[in-house]
């Protein structure tokens, strides 16, 4: 695929007609990484507006223990730079971006996409979107790290993303969900004793949607 | 400390003191000094002058030039002797002054005479001044006695006035020696106590441990030594008691928090067998969630306890003393 294929491809650039599909892709580039690639550190600073095409990215910190505080995944389609500002011409990264899959990443010059659509008034409200999506992440973050209990936890993302738990090991799904090991065995068999999921050559299988539903909301 | 700070300012006090009074004795010397210097010109004068009378009472024809400029120097000198005298002034300097000039006068009238007679050619005039050079040779001798008396007199007036003074700055500077050499047997303590700390300080860096530290061992009279030495042991002995109750404090919570555990799990594993043989209770369940939730805050408190304890352990035996 081309540069511009892609970005009509991409929801976030649909407003956009073909001459400005055509401008854009003038100061964009591509670039692939290979799985656990270190994209960006914390509080690095970037000339690029960065779009995962293809993939998975992570986003994460590491506490003075050298612990992985796991934050959020960054799935394809997604705005992979974090916007602080709008006044500034450089975006700064909050947390370090690892490659969990390899993947296409799609660069834009910031300065140029700012001078010739930003400051038009073009693409505000889309950036804006991706804005509030990095916001609700956020959320998440803060209601799995001190709202949500352990069953909580393991039941909303078996709930929310089967696939990704599926994919992952456990160890790296504790990681994820900031829990032992042990307590995601114990949550798993707690929630198998109780009907509500069925584990099968260490695949989960929901066989109880709304009970799963309840457990995470309770 | 007080006793160091006031031997500090007598020290002071004593050498500004003696440096103020050796250059007044200074200045006495120097007084002295051009006092003996005139005398000694005016000596050196008469006997030229004396010189000058035999030549010329040999060589008659020589000029009397040489002569009047000896007189005139010597005449000149004396006006300088009288404003010396002035300041040390005595009794018996002052009646061997009127001696000297006394003298002086019949030895200038002597010349006088010389010189007019000197000029005249007559058997009478001959004998005249035969007689007149006699005199004076005699007179001259006489003035060179007199001005050495002068001299010694006036030794002996100088040191007699400036006996005190001498005394003084003697007796000064014996209390400054006296003064420093206390200074110094009081500084020798709070040297070695410096030294002590200074190495016990390195020890401890360069070992790169808090552990175990060793306190200060002073031997020493002095309040101020000792009360800083005590404050740096107490400071030494508090910091060894933090680190031994520190890790004592961590083992245990970590031992009691396995004891938790264990209770846990035991009641988690009679959950389960009592959910075995009945239906799902709901309360059961809650119960069973809280337990795991529990568990999870346990272990990861556990965790955290052992982050601390690596924490610890790093900065009792890690390189961070080292920066």
């Amino acid at each position: 695929m081309t540069i511009k294929e892609i970005l009509e491809s991409l929801e976030f650039f649909s407003s956009l007609d073909v001459q400005e599909i055509e401008l854009l892709s003038s100061f964009s580039s591509l670039s692939s990484y290979a799985n656990e690639y270190l994209l960006h550190y914390e509080n690095e600073q970037s000339q690029n507006l960065e779009f995962l095409i293809s993939g998975l990215a992570k986003s994460y910190k590491i506490d003075k223990h050298k612990n992985e505080i796991f934050l959020y995944y960054i799935y394809k389609g997604s705005l992979l730079s974090e916007i602080e500002t709008f006044k500034s011409q450089t975006l700064d990264f909050f947390s370090n971006i690892s490659i969990a899959e390899e993947s296409l990443v799609l660069n834009i010059d910031y300065e140029l996409f700012k001078s010739n659509f930003l400051d038009k008034n073009k693409l505000c409200l889309e950036l804006s979107c991706e804005v509030n999506a990095r916001s609700q992440k956020l959320q998440s973050l803060i209601n799995r790290e001190f709202i949500y209990d352990s069953v909580q936890k393991v039941s909303m993302m078996l709930y929310g993303d089967l696939e990704m738990f599926n994919k992952l090991k456990r160890h790296d799904i504790s990681l994820i969900l900031h829990i032992q090991p042990a307590t995601l065995s114990r949550v798993l068999n707690r929630l198998k004793r109780n009907n509500i999921i069925d584990i099968i050559h260490g695949q989960i299988k929901v066989l109880d949607i709304n009970a799963l539903k309840e457990v995470a909301n309770d | 400390m007080t006793k160091i700070k006031i031997v500090g300012i007598l020290i002071f006090t004593l050498s500004i003191t003696l440096a103020l009074l050796s250059s007044h004795m200074s200045k006495q010397n120097s007084i002295n000094n051009d006092f003996l210097d005139v005398i000694n010109a005016q000596k050196a004068f008469t006997q030229d002058i004396a010189k000058n009378i035999f030549f010329i009472y040999r060589y008659r024809k020589t000029s009397t030039n040489e002569l009047d400029k000896s007189i005139k120097a010597f005449i000149k000198n004396m006006k300088n002797k009288d404003r010396l005298i002035v300041q040390g002034d005595s009794k018996s300097i002052s009646n061997k002054l009127d001696d000297i000039t006394s003298a002086w006068n019949k030895y200038y009238l002597l010349v006088q005479n010389f010189r007019d007679t000197k000029e005249i050619v007559s058997p009478y005039a001959n004998i005249l001044l035969d007689k007149l050079v006699n005199d004076i040779y005699h007179i001259n001798i006489n003035l060179v006695l007199e001005f050495d008396e002068l001299i010694k007199l006036h030794n002996k007036e100088y040191d007699n006035k400036h006996y005190f003074t001498k005394t003084l700055q003697y007796t000064l500077f014996t209390l400054l020696v006296m003064l420093l050499l206390y200074l110094f047997t009081q500084l020798k303590g709070l040297i070695s106590f410096m030294q002590k700390f200074l190495s016990t300080s390195k020890k401890i860096i360069t070992n790169s441990s808090i552990k175990e530290l060793e306190p200060i061992k002073i031997k020493d009279e002095n309040k101020e030594i000792l009360l800083a030495s005590n404050n740096f042991n107490f400071l030494v002995e508090k910091i060894n008691i933090s680190i031994e109750n520190s890790s004592r404090s961590i083992e245990h919570s970590f031992s009691s928090l396995y004891q938790v555990e264990n209770n846990i799990e035991d009641l988690l594993e009679l959950i389960y067998t009592m959910q075995k043989s009945l239906p799902i209770d709901k309360e059961l369940t809650k119960k069973e969630d809280a337990l795991i939730d529990s568990l999870e805050e346990l272990t990861t408190s556990a965790k955290k306890l052992q982050d601390l304890k690596s924490d610890l352990d790093a900065l009792v035996s890690s390189c961070i003393l080292k920066s």
